[in-house]
């Protein structure tokens, strides 16, 4: 019957010892991460409760379909390899150990077969995912993606070495007698033949096999010893941070404590302490960060990692590890929480060292104006609160009374009402809600901004402020749907008021125009005859995974003539104007919105549509900033469009 | 060594909005979603100043009811104490008398206010300076920069203790977060009712060694008695202080100069790349 000997030819001493060693590094592992775990639980508790359950399948779903890494094709198939292989490996050597050591015979014929034949393709697909991984850390550090860490090619190699003695020690046990069913070995068979050949066969291949598994057993020991101080950590972490719940991008967690003082490890949730160790390195998030992409002093990798270098020497200020010009690049587009493979929310860690930052003074002072204008005057444009309604010149615009119950809300957002082009947006929404004959009401100098931008900054108390007086308008109101077309207002009460209060249904206005076009109220004919392209705001997009919508409506206006530029849906590119960048100017080597700007010059097209006013604003800005002779087209919003649709019916 | 800066704050109306008055009661009211009052820029710039300063304890004082929130706003920015000066009756001269009267006691060594600096030096024969920027203190001396005409400015110093005004043209007034606001709301708020006689205009401190506030190389005026020398040492100047230094450039006088200084302004705040 097909079957061997569990440790043959390893003497008991040596064994022992064996024993002993793998006791001592795995309980260095625990002793290192129970003094990291002390650093971590400085920080908040995680408002979202962990589901085991829940988690495992998560995690489960993800390791089996590495859905996020294969955004990477190369480092997707590499990524598979070596979990799949590692895995295989691990389930092989775990079986062999409790066979030997619960004196369990259950290796034995067909099931050995099987075992040996799936331990020997796990050992290939390891070492296949070794040499992918090899090969692409020597050519793609060329162009800086990855670090150049002496650490990582150092874990690499050693993996290959474990790989690689395995198959050895297998071909010396092999190449001692040949039992014609080790050919269910398939690569441990070759190597033995190879053994046999180079005069190790027989009774010479007793002691080389002793030998080559003392060298096995010495490079796993080093492979435990080194998982706490490199990245082989991410095995443990970055599991964790996957089981945990992703949240929505985009969506800010409130401190556990206000923030009065400079920033520290108090201020973060545990899990983004934890995470800052689970970084893989990998740099995807900085490959899509717009603001790196400009030129500007922010790769969110840098900002992930110096964390993490506070976590190793806290007696180093974060703000030595974490440079401000850093800070004030980022644009909050979350295009780098999405693209992490291991579930990092580095936006949410840029807010927080943000919020320590303003709780010290030390911030651009563009941040500081908008912030006193915020707080002082309820918008960040330092415009006079009572000037809200200077946009309605000639139209008739009904403002909600006193206590008047109101079924639909128009909320016009700051932008709406005081940015030039944000106007011509919130002119348009009330010339369709007048020729639907809809019943809306406007708060006119009622309005406050949500305090989006302000949370974003990192002024997490304004934000709250405004946010409680924002939700007793709308109490006093008795307000039953809330209408925007700021997609950033419509993030903060869809997504993050309704931490502090109940809040009323909340629509886009694309969402509210598709419905409308659906249900028939609103009837247009397809009108723009030109190529067209749509650009998806970050937070109507990517954060509220709303892209149909919009579509839906160009697509009734423009036919079969819209294009999509290469970055669009969640893997968008940002227009440079989130996060407070609208009044903030960290210089790069160019601006994010030309790049965007540059994104729909390949298309074509010669309107590009959008359903943010910032957008509208930063998209007119990257068109002026493109060479000579290019920027023939326009921007426009889809409220815009479809008003030009209805006046030329 | 502790520096005592008494700093003055206040609420003031905002000048950005339009303010109407009411007919019926005379009081100022702002447009309907408008915020009449805010807390004075210059009295947080003023706050913010002081805590600069190396050793420095800080105490906030309106002088007058109706400024809590510049209060809190000085406290939230790390004023050590927050006073509230209620005079009998609410006249400059008044105020003035009243506030020399509370702080001669208190061992004050600088303080920072509006136009109260220059009634309370005359009072209490200390330096007064006006158009200040970039404070700084070492071995009992004040030294800062004053703001002079078309954007000059030159180097002052003057013996402690000193009633400063800070330069109103860029005014930095550092943003308080309101995390920090809402958390010294439950901090007490002293009230002091000071009761003072109106001094006798004699009485006034001696204002010696007062001195045109833009000219360089002028002479110091003589201990004057005349109205305009005593003008001149309130509006800046006064016991105890002195010109160290003017930045070297020249004003521009013609308009290629006036362009170059022009270029020169905007390399200086990496405007240029931008143009």
């Amino acid at each position: 019957m097909p079957q061997r000997e569990i440790l043959w030819n390893v003497p008991p001493v040596v064994l022992y010892l064996v024993y002993l060693l793998s006791a001592l590094s795995v309980a260095w592992i625990v002793w290192w991460f129970v003094r990291r775990a002390r650093l971590w639980r400085l920080g908040g508790p995680a408002p979202d409760q962990v589901s085991w359950r829940a988690g495992l399948a998560r995690l489960a779903v993800y390791l089996a379909m590495h859905r996020t890494i294969r955004r990477d094709r190369y480092a997707g198939w590499m990524h598979l390899f070596l979990f799949w292989g590692f895995v295989t490996l691990l389930i092989a050597t775990t079986l062999v150990g409790i066979q030997h050591d619960f004196h369990l015979n259950f290796l034995t014929g067909t099931t050995y077969l099987v075992f040996s034949l799936g331990a020997d393709l796990g050992g290939v697909a390891l070492g296949t995912g070794l040499g992918m991984a090899l090969w692409r850390r020597r050519s793609a550090a060329a162009h800086g993606r990855l670090l150049p860490m002496a650490s990582t090619t150092v874990i690499l190699w050693l993996l290959l070495a474990i790989t690689v003695s395995g198959f050895l020690v297998e071909g010396a046990r092999i190449a001692r007698d040949f039992p014609p069913f080790e050919r269910w070995s398939p690569i441990g068979y070759a190597t033995a033949l190879g053994v046999d050949a180079v005069g190790l066969g027989g009774s010479t291949a007793v002691p080389v096999h002793l030998g080559l598994w003392i060298l096995h057993a010495a490079l796993v020991i080093g492979f435990f010893v080194l998982i706490p101080v490199t990245l082989l950590k991410h095995i443990l972490l970055g599991a964790y941070s996957v089981a945990c719940p992703a949240g929505r991008p985009g969506l800010l967690h409130e401190p556990a404590q206000a923030v009065t003082t400079g920033v520290d490890l108090r201020q973060f949730r545990r899990l983004d302490l934890l995470q800052a160790d689970a970084c893989l390195t990998c740099g995807l998030c900085t490959q899509v960060c717009p603001a790196e992409a400009a030129g500007k002093p922010l790769s969110p990798r840098a900002v992930v990692l110096g964390l993490r270098a506070h976590l190793d020497h806290p007696e180093t200020a974060l703000t030595r590890q974490v440079a401000n010009d850093a800070l004030w690049s980022c644009t909050a587009c979350n295009a780098c929480d999405l693209a992490c493979p291991v579930n990092i929310h580095i936006v949410e860690k840029i807010v927080t060292l943000r919020r320590g930052r303003v709780a010290v003074g030390e911030f651009p002072d563009s941040a500081a104006e908008a912030l006193e204008a915020t707080a002082q005057k309820f918008n960040p444009f330092g415009a006079a609160n009572s000037s809200r309604l200077e946009w309605a010149g000639g139209l008739a615009v009904p403002v909600a009374r006193d206590g008047e119950a109101v079924d639909l809300l128009y909320w016009v957002g700051c932008a709406g009402a005081f940015d030039p082009a944000g106007r011509e947006v919130t002119r348009a929404m009330v010339k369709i809600l007048t020729h639907l004959r809809i019943s809306y009401r406007v708060l006119g100098c009622a309005e406050r901004c949500t305090g989006d931008p302000a949370r974003r900054l990192g002024e997490e108390g304004l934000w709250k402020e405004l946010a409680q007086d924002n939700q007793q308008t709308f109490a006093a109101h008795h307000v039953q749907t809330i209408l925007t077309q700021c997609p950033h207002c419509f993030h903060a009460f869809k997504n993050e008021y309704p931490v502090v209060g109940p809040m009323p249904r909340v629509l886009h206005h694309s969402q509210w125009l598709r419905e409308r076009l659906a249900d028939g109220t609103l009837q247009v004919r397809a009108q723009v005859a030109e190529k067209l392209t749509f650009h998806d705001p970050c937070y109507l997009g990517r954060a509220n995974d709303e892209m149909e919508a919009p579509r839906a409506v160009l697509d009734r206006l423009s036919g079969t003539a819209r294009v999509e530029m290469a970055q669009h849906g969640r893997q968008s590119f940002c227009c440079g104007g989130g996060g407070g960048q609208i009044w903030l100017d960290v210089r790069g080597r160019t601006r994010v919105e030309t790049i965007r700007a540059t994104h729909v010059e390949q298309t074509g097209a010669r309107t590009v549509a959008t359903g943010c006013p910032f957008c509208r604003v930063m998209l007119e800005a990257g068109r002026a900033g493109l060479d000579a002779g290019q920027g023939n087209w326009r921007v426009r919003d889809i409220a815009e469009l479809v008003v030009e649709a209805l006046e030329s019916q | 060594m502790t520096l005592r800066v008494f700093v003055q704050v206040w609420c003031e109306i905002d000048p950005t909005l339009n303010v109407r008055i009411q007919r019926e009661s005379g009081s100022p009211i702002a447009e309907p979603g408008d915020r009449l009052w805010r807390v004075s820029p210059l009295g947080s710039a003023a706050v913010g100043a002081a805590l600069s300063l190396p050793g420095a304890t800080v105490t906030a004082f309106a002088p007058g009811p109706g400024h809590a929130e510049a209060l809190r706003h000085a406290q939230a920015a790390g004023a050590a104490s927050a006073v509230e000066l209620l005079a009998e009756r609410e006249d400059a001269e008044v105020s003035a008398a009243a506030l020399a009267e509370w702080l001669r006691p208190r061992g004050c060594d600088l303080l920072i206010a509006d136009r109260l600096a220059g009634r309370v030096a005359a009072r209490l024969g200390w330096a007064h300076l006006a158009g200040l920027d970039n404070l700084s203190v070492a071995a009992g001396m004040l030294r800062a920069e004053r703001f002079l005409g078309r954007g000059e400015r030159e180097v002052v110093t003057a013996r402690l203790p000193a009633a400063v005004r800070l330069q109103q043209e860029s005014i930095r007034a550092p943003y308080v977060a309101r995390a920090r606001v809402q958390a010294v709301a439950g901090h007490p708020i002293e009230r002091h009712i000071v009761a003072s006689e109106e001094t006798p205009r004699s009485a006034a401190g001696p204002l010696q060694a007062a001195r045109a506030r833009t000219r360089l190389g002028k002479m110091p005026a003589p201990a004057s008695t005349s109205a305009s020398a005593r003008l001149q040492a309130l509006m800046g100047g006064g016991n105890n202080a002195r010109i160290v230094a003017k930045p070297a450039a020249p004003a521009a006088a013609t308009p290629e100069q006036m362009a170059e200084e022009f270029v020169r302004y905007l390399a200086h705040h990496q405007l240029l790349p931008s143009l």
